[in-house]
C-alpha cells in the first residue's frame, strides 16, 4: 500500500512538473501550420493590464498555445470524441467517406445582416445599370458542401437552411442575372467538386458553375474536351482539417484546367498586379509547399487583383469580380474571355466601388460569394458609397 | 484563477507545492496565505481588498467577542456579533444584490433609479458565509477566537476552497490551521482526488455543457430536445460543481487540510429531502445551523416550521444569484420539501425504490431548468417546451444530439452512480459498512485491489483532461453569480 502511495505521489508530481517544464523549455512557435493560425506570444507585463485582467487572460492563452506537444493533445482529444461517436468536433462536422463539413447552424445566421447584404448588392447593381446593361450584371452564389454533398453529412446534422437564403437572394435579383448552381452541382455530387478537408470547391466545382454562368449570361463556355487536367498537389489538408485535427484525415488533391497543350507557365504569363503595385501570379506554386495550399490560386486573397486577360482577339470587355475566396479557383477559367479582369475583395479593399466602374471602364460585373460568407459578411456596405 | 486552467496547472500549483514543502513548518501558513492572495487577485486584482477588509473585520470581531465574554458583558458580545453579521451581509448585499433591488424598485414604482453596475466579486458568497460561521461559533462558544491573524487570514483566503466552495466552517479546520501533518497517504489521496475532480470538470461537465449551451440558444425547441437540454445541464452542474469540490478537497489534503465532503451522489436520491442531504452539503448544513435552527426549526409547531422552511429556501435560492429564477428555484424546493415533510416522504418510503428515483430525478431536472435560465421569458418558453406546449415532440435535431452524445451520456449515468458500493462488494463488504468510517471515500482509499491501478487511472485522467483543456475552448466558470 505504502509503495503504491509513493508511486501515485511521484506520478502526479512528474506529470504536472514535467509538462510544465517541457513547455517552458521548448522554443515558442509563432505559427501553427496544422491549425493554420498564429499562436499567442508571451504577454508583456504591465500593471494596467493586470488590473483589468487582460494580462491574466493573455497569459492563459499563451500557456495553452505554447504547451508542449500542442498538436498531439488536440489529436488525442479529437480521437476520443470521434471514438465516442461524436461527429461535431472543433466547430465542424466529421462526415462520411473522409468528408468534413462547415458547421453553420440556424442560430449563427443574423437575418438582418443578410437583408443588409442583399440590399447592398441590389443597390450596387441599380447604380451600375445606369451605364452597364442589366444582363451583364450577374450574381453567382455558391452553396456549401453541406447542401451539395448532403449524403456525406453525418445523419441529421444541423445546418442552416441555405436553399431558403439562396432563394431569398434570387428573388431580390430578378432584374439581373442570378446564377443558381445548386441543381448542376447536386447532379454531380458524386464527382470531386468540393475538397474533403477544406470548405472550398475544387476546380471541378468551379468549372460546373462556370458552365452555368456562361449559359445564364449568354456566353459560350470552353468545353472540357479542349482542357487538360493538371494535378498540382495531392497532400492538401485544408481549413476543416485545421479545425478538427483528425490524425487519420484524408488528403485532398488540387488540380487546374489549362487549355490543351498549354502548361501552367503559359497561363502564368498573364500579367497580374496586386493592389495596384505588386506583381502577382495566377498560380502561386510556392504556396503548395505551405499548409494552406488553396492559396495556390492567386497566392491568397488581396484587396484588388488586376489581371490582363488572354483572349484570342480584343473583346472590349472588362470584368469586375466582387468576390470571396471561392472566386480564386473560378477566375482562372475565364481568363481568355476578357481584356481585363479586376477582382475586388471587400474584406481588404476600401476604395469607392461606384466610381470604380467608370475608372476601370468596367463592362461586366460578377458578384461571386459562397452563401455562408455572403450571409455573414460585414463588408458589403462598402459597395454603396465606399469609405 | 480557476483550477482547470494552465496558469494553475503549469505554473501556480507546481510552484506553490514546491515553496510550501521547502519551507519550515512555521512559515507554511504564510506561504499559503501569499499564494492564496495571488490566486484570488489573479481573477479579482481590485476586489482582493474587500476580502482583506473582511478578514480584518471578522478577526477583530472575533477578538472583541472573546474579550467581552471574559468580562462577562453579554450585551456587548451580542452587539459585536450583530455588527459583524450586518457588516458581512452588508458587503454581500451591496455587491451582490444592490442592482437587483434597484431594478425591482424601478419596475414596481417606475422610479427610474440608475443601476450601480457593480461587478460581483468572485467567491464573495462563499467567504462571507465562512467568516460569519467563525464569529457566530466564537459567540456560541463552539470555537476559541483565533489570536494569530496570519492563521485566521489563511483560513479565509485558503485557495483550494476560495472561489467555488465547499463552505468550510472554521471549526472544521481550526486545529489544522496551527498544527497539521501531511503524510504520504494524504498527499497521494489528495493528488488522486484532484485528478478525479479535474476529469469530472473537463471531460464530463465541459463536454455535456457544450450540448446545453447549444440547446439553450436554439430558436426551435421540441419537447425531446428541451428535456435533453435540461438533462445535459443537470449533468453539467453536478460534475462541474462536485468536480470543483473534489479538486478543493484534494488540494486541501495535499496541504494537510481535511475538508468535509460536499457531494454524496445526489442523483441517487430517492426523495427531494434525500437529494438535499446529498447536494452541496456544506451549504445546506450552513443554512440549517445558522438560519433554520436559530429561527426555531421544527420546535415551534408545524405552521412555524413551514414558514421557517420557506424562509430558508428562499434565501438558499437567492444565495445562488440575484435573480428571480433563483428565488423561484429555492421556493420550488421549499414547497417540495414541505410537501414531503407533511406526508409524501412516508408514502415514497413504502413504494419500490425505483419510483423514488424517477420521482426525484424528474423534479430535480425541472429544478435545474429553472436554475439555468435567468431570463424569465426564456425560462417560460423552455418550460413550456418541456411540457410539450406549442412545440413538436421530436425532430431530427434531437436525434443528432443524441447520436453525438449517447456514449457520453452513458458514461455520465455510470459516473453518477454510487460506485462505493461496487468497491465495497469487491472487498466483500456490504454497502452500508462502506460508510461507517467517516469519510465517504474510505472504501475507495483502503481498497488494495484498487490501489494497484490507481496510479494508472490518475495518469490517464490527467492526460485526457490536459488533452481536452488544450483542444476544447469550452471551459466555463459556472459560479460567477454565486
Amino acid at each position: 500500500m505504502k509503495n503504491m502511495r509513493l508511486v501515485i505521489t511521484i506520478c502526479f508530481i512528474a506529470f504536472v512538473v514535467g509538462i510544465s517544464a517541457a513547455g517552458f523549455l521548448q522554443k515558442d512557435r509563432e505559427f501553427s501550420p496544422n491549425e493554420n493560425r498564429y499562436l499567442a506570444e508571451a504577454p508583456e507585463f504591465s500593471w494596467e493590464d493586470v488590473l483589468d485582467g487582460r494580462f491574466q487572460e493573455k497569459l492563459e492563452e499563451y500557456l495553452r498555445d505554447q504547451i508542449w506537444g500542442r498538436d498531439r493533445w488536440i489529436t488525442v482529444k479529437t480521437a476520443v470524441q470521434k471514438s465516442a461517436g461524436n461527429t461535431d468536433i472543433g466547430g465542424a462536422y466529421v462526415g462520411k467517406d473522409g468528408y468534413d463539413f462547415e458547421k453553420i447552424v440556424p442560430e449563427d445566421v443574423d437575418d438582418s445582416q443578410v437583408q443588409r447584404n442583399i440590399v447592398a448588392v441590389q443597390d450596387y447593381f441599380d447604380v451600375a445599370s445606369d451605364t452597364i446593361s442589366k444582363d451583364r450584371l450577374s450574381f453567382l452564389l455558391v452553396p456549401t458542401s453541406g447542401l451539395v454533398m448532403e449524403d456525406k453529412l453525418p445523419k441529421n446534422a444541423r445546418l442552416f437552411d441555405q436553399s431558403a437564403y439562396i432563394e431569398q437572394v434570387q428573388n431580390a435579383m430578378q432584374d439581373y442575372n442570378f446564377v443558381d448552381v445548386r441543381e448542376e452541382l447536386c447532379a454531380k455530387s458524386d464527382a470531386y467538386i468540393y475538397y474533403r478537408t477544406d470548405h472550398h470547391w475544387t476546380t471541378e466545382g468551379a468549372y460546373i458553375a462556370y458552365e452555368k454562368w456562361c449559359e445564364t449570361t449568354g456566353m459560350t463556355a470552353v468545353s472540357k474536351d479542349s482542357l487538360e487536367q493538371n494535378i498540382v498537389a495531392e497532400d492538401f489538408r485544408g481549413s476543416l482539417y485545421s479545425k478538427i485535427l483528425n490524425v487519420d484525415s484524408a488528403y485532398d488533391s488540387i488540380w487546374i484546367y489549362t487549355p490543351a497543350g498549354e502548361s501552367m507557365d503559359a497561363v502564368n504569363a498573364c500579367k497580374v498586379t496586386v493592389d495596384e503595385k505588386e506583381p502577382g501570379v495566377i498560380y502561386d506554386v510556392t504556396k503548395l509547399a505551405e499548409k494552406d495550399k488553396y492559396a495556390f490560386f492567386f497566392g491568397g486573397n488581396y484587396g484588388q487583383v488586376h489581371i490582363e486577360g488572354s483572349p484570342q482577339q480584343e473583346t472590349g470587355r472588362n470584368l469586375l469580380v466582387v468576390k470571396d475566396s471561392f472566386a480564386n479557383s473560378f477566375v482562372p477559367l475565364i481568363l481568355n474571355q476578357y481584356d481585363n479582369i479586376y477582382m475586388v475583395d471587400l474584406r481588404y479593399y476600401n476604395g469607392d466601388m461606384e466610381s470604380y466602374l467608370a475608372e476601370h471602364d468596367i463592362t461586366d460585373v460578377l458578384v461571386l460569394y459562397n452563401i455562408s460568407n455572403f450571409i455573414s459578411d460585414k463588408n458589403l456596405y462598402k459597395l454603396n458609397g465606399g469609405m | 484563477m480557476v483550477f482547470s486552467s494552465f496558469v494553475f496547472l503549469c505554473a501556480f500549483l507546481p510552484i506553490v507545492l514546491f515553496l510550501y514543502y521547502i519551507s519550515p513548518a512555521r512559515i507554511r501558513n504564510l506561504v499559503l496565505l501569499v499564494a492564496s492572495l495571488i490566486f484570488y487577485a489573479w481573477g479579482e486584482p481590485v476586489y482582493v481588498l474587500i476580502m482583506l477588509f473582511s478578514t480584518v473585520f471578522d478577526y477583530t470581531n472575533g477578538r472583541l467577542i472573546e474579550y467581552f465574554k471574559k468580562k462577562g458583558s453579554r450585551g456587548k458580545m451580542k452587539a459585536t456579533l450583530v455588527v459583524d453579521i450586518c457588516g458581512n451581509l452588508g458587503i454581500l448585499g451591496f455587491f451582490k444584490y444592490a442592482d437587483f433591488v434597484i431594478d425591482n424598485i424601478n419596475s414596481i414604482t417606475g422610479a427610474g433609479l440608475s443601476l450601480l453596475h457593480i461587478a460581483l466579486p468572485i467567491g464573495i458568497s462563499f467567504y462571507t458565509f465562512q467568516t460569519m460561521s467563525y464569529t457566530i461559533d466564537v459567540y456560541r462558544g463552539q470555537v476559541e477566537a483565533q489570536h494569530n491573524i496570519l492563521d485566521f487570514a489563511t483560513y479565509v483566503v485558503l485557495f483550494p476552497q476560495l472561489i467555488a466552495g465547499p463552505i468550510v466552517q472554521y471549526k472544521t479546520i481550526a486545529n489544522e490551521l496551527s498544527q497539521r501533518k501531511v503524510g504520504l497517504t494524504d498527499f497521494s489521496e489528495g493528488a488522486f482526488r484532484f485528478a478525479i475532480g479535474l476529469a469530472k470538470k473537463v471531460l464530463l461537465a465541459n463536454q455535456i455543457g457544450g450540448l446545453w449551451d447549444t440547446i439553450s440558444r436554439m430558436n426551435e425547441l421540441t419537447t425531446a430536445t428541451a428535456w435533453l437540454g435540461a438533462i445535459a445541464y443537470s449533468f453539467q452542474i453536478y460534475f462541474d460543481f462536485s468536480g470543483y469540490s473534489d479538486m478543493a478537497i484534494g488540494l486541501g489534503r495535499m496541504f494537510g487540510f481535511h475538508f468535509l465532503e460536499n457531494f454524496n451522489f445526489p442523483y441517487m436520491a430517492k426523495s427531494i429531502t434525500e437529494f438535499w442531504r446529498r447536494w452541496h452539503i456544506s451549504l445546506s448544513s450552513w443554512f440549517r445551523e445558522y438560519v433554520y435552527i436559530p429561527l426555531g426549526g421544527n420546535r415551534k409547531g408545524l405552521p412555524r416550521q413551514v414558514l421557517n422552511l420557506l424562509i430558508v429556501w428562499m434565501l438558499t435560492g437567492l444565495w445562488h444569484g440575484a435573480n428571480w429564477n433563483f428565488v423561484l428555484w429555492g421556493l420550488y424546493y421549499g414547497v417540495l420539501l414541505i410537501i414531503e415533510k407533511l406526508f409524501l416522504l412516508k408514502l415514497i418510503e413504502k413504494l419500490p425504490a425505483w419510483i423514488g428515483h424517477v420521482y426525484s430525478l424528474f423534479l430535480v431536472v425541472i429544478g435545474w431548468a429553472i436554475f439555468a435560465q435567468t431570463d424569465m421569458s426564456q425560462l417560460t418558453r423552455f418550460l413550456k417546451a418541456m411540457f410539450g406546449i406549442g412545440v413538436a415532440g421530436v425532430n431530427s435535431d434531437f436525434w443528432y444530439f443524441l447520436s453525438c452524445n449517447a456514449v457520453l451520456l452513458i458514461v455520465l449515468v455510470l459516473c453518477s452512480m454510487d460506485h462505493r458500493a461496487w468497491i465495497g462488494k469487491l472487498r466483500k463488504k456490504s454497502a452500508d459498512a462502506v460508510d461507517h468510517e467517516g469519510s465517504i471515500y474510505v472504501a475507495v482509499e483502503q481498497s488494495r485491489g484498487l490501489m494497484i491501478v490507481k496510479p494508472a487511472i490518475m495518469l490517464v485522467l490527467l492526460f485526457l483532461s490536459y488533452a481536452f483543456l488544450v483542444g476544447d475552448s469550452y471551459n466555463p466558470f459556472l459560479y460567477f453569480r454565486f
